[in-house]
């Protein structure tokens, strides 16, 4: 529990750091894109990023001045079971969408347009394979 | 896998919450391995069976697993 406690110390180390890091980038981005179109969108994302460090910094504020939340937050941080659900869920997702992608790629070649979304279909594609290929040659040295 | 979890736990009057937090996993995860949703990992299953002072042949059964 108390290398838990470090952690979420770290945490909000990091997620300050975070905040401060994408508020500029959110300033910046809103200043030099507002008279492009759809400029605003990106100072938006930041934005966006900046209430989420915020939120953590709070919940893990919370949490560590509460011994009861900390428990309950560390034993659905690590429950097995949880853990194998994600384990699951993130491997369908990636089996899926490389299965989407290959498909579309199909139908974009037998409909001869060649183009743009195709190459960066292809592209998105290889690179998936080629990482997953690479992953799993780390974690078979690991394991 | 079939367990004597449920047995076990109406023995000696303890609620899935508390031996959730007794093995440090939510109590959702013990009704799963309860109703044989989920099998526990060999850690988890060695707290669980210590937990109850035996063995975990004595809370786990293994007739279903192949090569047994």
């Amino acid at each position: 529990m108390e290398e838990y406690r470090r952690k979420l110390e770290k945490d909000i180390v990091w997620d300050k750091v975070i905040f401060v890091v994408f508020l500029f980038l959110a300033i910046v981005a809103f200043i030099s894109t507002a008279r492009v179109k759809w400029g605003s969108g990106i100072g938006g994302g930041f934005l966006a990023a900046c209430f989420t460090s915020a939120r953590r910094i709070k919940e893990s504020k919370e949490l560590l001045k509460n011994e009861e939340k900390l428990k309950k937050h560390y034993i659905e941080a690590h429950d097995e079971r949880l853990e194998k659900i994600r384990l699951e869920a993130n491997r369908m997702t990636l089996g899926i969408v490389l299965i989407v992608i290959s498909i579309a790629v199909v139908i974009l070649m037998l409909t001869q347009a060649m183009g743009p979304i195709l190459y960066t279909l292809l592209a998105v594609l290889i690179f998936m394979v080629v990482v997953l290929l690479i992953v799993h040659a780390v974690y078979s040295r690991l394991m | 896998m079939k367990t004597r979890i449920a047995e076990l736990r109406k023995m000696n009057k303890i609620s899935q919450e508390e031996l959730a937090n007794a093995v440090g996993v939510t109590r959702q995860t013990i009704t799963s391995i309860e109703v044989e949703k989920y099998v526990a990992s060999l850690p988890l299953a060695y707290k669980i069976a210590r937990y109850f002072g035996l063995t975990i042949e004595e809370v786990f059964d293994f007739s279903d697993v192949e090569g047994m």
